[in-house]
């Protein structure tokens, strides 16, 4: 049972950190949940979306782009109803329109945005730094430090912002996402406000300036983040555990258990920590009272000095003169741990570690320069039976050494690694078409293509498809259809065409929606036989303006699933008969199924087919040259027929 | 506390499998703290998951803390070498899958006496399991996850296996039947290497002890 839709409360359940903001948002009452999925706050939705039949009221939505998501967060807090919008880091930079006016024009109460980061850039193509964004636009910021806080902040969250009337940001990284904890359960309502009553925005001068002091809806603005930071010196989200060290360290989120526990690694037990909770805006009274006697603040916090610059500016008025340190001990890039904050706080204080932490870091070191055996890197690589890996190498294949293709954001970006080093661009979602066809107009004659993903192409790749049509671009896009929104856990798009069940959806319909946008030319390939799909890659190649080919074919871990509800089907299995095999390489290194393994025996290298990896696409099958590839249909309606 | 560190590859059930003594540590009444790291590649990319039963300050393993390392993956294995403390447990599955880079580039991939070496060195037991090629009666192999689980459960204290069992039951009761014949055979096969380590001569055991 989904600890999500437990009614006993008390009780203590095992949780990941998103599951455990989703039962606090529950708690909270909301009638409202919108998200994009994006690594590592998925599963915040994806908790929900799993029991959404049991939650009577509330409104969920995998919404086509954070924007959407976010804006319809905003309507629904405007009639009087709790809403929240779940996103990773980057998925704010998307939202930041409608984020920098939503304080302008006021209304919201009990709007909470949920941004996943990712500080050790584990699963985004940046580790950028959100909490920036609250003093950007005077947004408060709370940061749980743990999965019993990620539950009970988000339920502060939304008291903060109906007391003050501003949208509240709560920032988990992904060592808070992904971590699994106990979670004690608070009470669950019976149901979810169905229908709220329109309330509309407060009615603010807001066009021109009001006076002289500028306009109104700043000035409300920045009245409500002063009295959030008067409040901000006695929330009980903040902590101080006191100490009787001369100097005390300042820390938020993750990184206060990783300081406790570096402390009691280097044997320090009486250092005073204060712990905030509510990360931004800072109160002046509370870095006082904190620092009252203390000769020096360490700050420890992942990526930008945001907690320091804000201390640092405090201390200046505050007529504190200690010695303030932060990024110059603790570095602004990649994840913390207690190992490396105890590692970091032993050089600056000159204290030793501890001996078995000397010998693991010089035992990692070795391992890090090559002096010791060390795991071999794994980079990322399609999963067998992706239709990725069909995709790419067929696009590969057709566009030879004169063609340039970009790349977007999603699974198929591994086709930007070897062995197909396909994609020569790569920047953010959408991308794909948006450089595409700046590339595309300043280099007439050559075959300029793109590949993008089905969700990314509803996220953001629409608007880009209008301009190049209406531009006349000279572009070929390739859109990998693969049903489902795959790397971040399976969620549907507006296309997918039947659940994994089998059950089958209302959905949009690519062709018609792009013919529909005025492209002329759109062609249908199957990635499951990249031979074929080579030829009509080709072919469109030669057509002049903007066109699109469409590979369809599902991610395999999901038709994998689907067999689980047809267990009559058919099963499909793959060997290699190694005396047919010439080792041409074609489906081991070229087509690189991690499936298709080498082995020795005698001295000889032959190649075979991993049973437990190997999902039965087919492909490798369709492409080699010696029919060394072969297929046994295993029917279940004939086993056991002979006895 | 014990600390446990499971690496392996996506797709042999490391979260699950992580999942899983988590859940047996909650219902011995422990605090549990866990952190599980995939990569892009949902299979087939590196996995390692951090566990921490007891009270703890933060989900993730201090280097040279693990008391135990349970590896689904060979050359996994030497990625959780930092982790491992003088007088730890390694229980390593035999288990090859080699990543792509390492096969277009034809480098050395690590042999069994490679890493245990490794880990003899740092004072740690070695335990490594037998590729077997055991089936059930319909044909399908034992999951590597619940057979390393027995393993464990037969060298460790930590819970009763009758325990263990019924938890693997309740988890995912649709592959009872399958788990619950890896485990056993698991725990089988770590009875057999104990019994075996055991009448080897002294000098044999202290290596094998790593004492």
């Amino acid at each position: 049972m989904s600890v999500l839709t437990m009614r006993d409360r008390g009780r203590r359940v095992l949780a990941l950190g998103n599951e455990a903001i989703a039962r606090g948002a529950l708690e909270a009452e909301i009638g409202y949940f919108s998200t994009y999925p994006g690594t590592p706050a998925s599963e915040v939705g994806d908790s929900i979306y799993e029991v959404i039949d049991e939650l009577k009221g509330l409104h969920f939505e995998y919404s086509t782009n954070e924007m959407v998501a976010f804006m319809g967060a905003v309507g629904a807090n405007l009639t009087g109803v709790r809403a929240i919008s779940a996103m990773k880091h980057q998925g704010v930079n998307v939202i930041a329109d409608a984020l920098g006016n939503v304080g302008y024009r006021g209304g919201a109460r009990g709007l909470v945005i949920i941004s996943g980061g990712d500080p050790g850039q584990i699963s985004s193509n940046t580790e950028q730094e959100n909490r920036w964004y609250a003093p950007l636009f005077h947004v408060p910021l709370v940061v749980p430090s743990t999965i019993q806080e990620a539950k009970d902040f988000t339920i502060e969250a939304f008291q903060i912002s109906e007391e003050f009337e501003m949208p509240v940001m709560l920032d988990v990284s992904i060592q808070l996402c992904h971590s699994t904890g106990d979670l004690e359960l608070g009470e669950l309502p019976e149901a979810w406000p169905g229908a709220g009553r329109f309330k509309g925005q407060p009615r603010i001068d807001r066009r021109g300036p009001g006076s002289q002091e500028g306009p109104p809806g700043h000035i409300v603005l920045l009245e409500k983040e002063a009295k959030v930071r008067r409040i901000a010196a006695d929330t009980e989200l903040n902590r101080i555990l006191p100490g009787s060290a001369p100097w005390g360290v300042i820390t938020s989120g993750t990184c206060f258990g990783y300081t406790l526990e570096a402390l009691n690694i280097l044997g320090l037990k009486d250092v005073p920590v204060l712990k905030l909770g509510l990360v931004y805006p800072i109160a002046p009274d509370l870095i006082s009272r904190f620092a009252r006697g203390l000769k020096k603040l360490i700050i420890v916090e992942e990526l930008d000095g945001f907690i320091e610059n804000q201390v640092k500016g405090l201390a200046y008025d505050l007529d504190l003169r200690i010695p303030i340190v932060g990024k110059e001990v603790f570095p602004a890039t990649g994840a913390f741990s207690a190992t490396r904050v105890a590692d970091k706080l032993s050089q600056h204080l000159e204290l030793p570690l501890p001996q078995e932490f000397a010998a693991a870091k010089e035992r990692r070191d070795r391992m890090a320069s090559g002096q010791e055996l060390a795991a071999p890197a794994r980079g990322n690589a399609f999963c067998p039976g992706c239709p990725h890996r069909g995709s790419a190498y067929a696009i590969k294949l057709a566009k030879g050494d004169e063609g340039i293709c970009g790349g977007d954001i999603g699974c198929y970006a591994m086709a930007s690694g070897p062995p197909y080093n396909l994609t020569q661009w790569g920047l953010c979602m959408g991308a794909s078409i948006g450089v595409g066809q700046g590339v595309a107009h300043k280099l007439p004659g050559t075959p300029v293509m793109a590949i993008i993903g089905d969700s990314t192409f509803f996220h953001s790749g629409l608007p880009s498809v209008v301009n190049a049509v209406q531009h006349k671009a000279d572009f070929l896009l390739i859109i990998l259809d693969n049903y489902w929104t795959s790397m971040t856990g399976h969620q549907p798009v507006p296309s997918t065409p039947k659940t994994v069940e089998g059950n089958p959806l209302d959905h949009v319909d690519l062709k018609e929606l792009l013919r529909g946008l005025g492209v002329q030319y759109i062609r249908t390939a199957d990635p499951f036989r990249p031979l074929d799909m080579a030829a009509t890659v080709a072919e469109a190649m030669k057509v002049p303006g903007v066109k699109v080919v469409i590979a369809q074919g599902e991610c395999v871990l999901q038709s994998q699933r689907r067999l689980r509800y047809q267990p009559a089907s058919v099963k499909k299995v793959y060997d290699i008969e190694p005396e047919r095999c010439q080792k041409c390489d074609i489906c081991f290194a070229q087509f690189a199924c991690i499936a298709i393994q080498s082995a020795e025996e005698d001295g000889n290298t032959y190649y075979y087919i991993d049973q437990g990896l190997c999902n039965a696409c087919g492909a490798c099958r369709l492409l080699c040259p010696n029919s060394a590839i072969h297929q046994t249909e295993l029917n279940p309606h004939l086993v056991g027929a002979k006895a | 506390m014990t600390n446990l560190v499971i690496v392996g590859v996506g797709g042999q059930r490391v979260i699950t499998l992580g999942n899983l003594i988590a859940r047996c540590a909650l219902e011995a009444g422990l605090t549990v703290r866990g952190h599980a790291q995939s990569s892009l590649a949902v299979l087939g990319g590196s996995v390692t998951y951090h566990l921490r039963l007891g009270p703890s300050y933060s989900p993730f393993v201090p280097h040279g803390q693990a008391d135990v390392i349970l590896a689904l993956e060979l050359a996994e294995t030497l990625r959780a070498v930092p982790y491992i403390k003088d007088g730890g447990l390694a229980l390593v599955s035999e288990d090859k899958k080699a990543p792509m880079n390492l096969i277009l580039s034809h480098a050395h991939y690590p042999t069994p006496e490679e890493v245990a070496q490794i880990y003899r060195h740092l004072g740690a037991r070695f335990i490594l399991l037998p590729k077997e090629n055991q089936k059930t009666q319909k044909g399908r192999a034992l999951p590597e996850a619940w057979r390393l689980l027995g393993v464990m459960s037969a060298v460790t204290s930590f819970w009763s296996r009758k325990k263990i069992e019924e938890t693997i039951a309740a988890y995912r009761p649709r592959e009872a039947s399958l788990n619950l014949a890896a485990f056993r055979r698991g725990y089988q096969l770590a009875q057999e290497i104990e019994a075996k380590a055991a009448a080897s001569s002294p000098i044999e055991k202290a290596a094998s002890a790593g004492k």
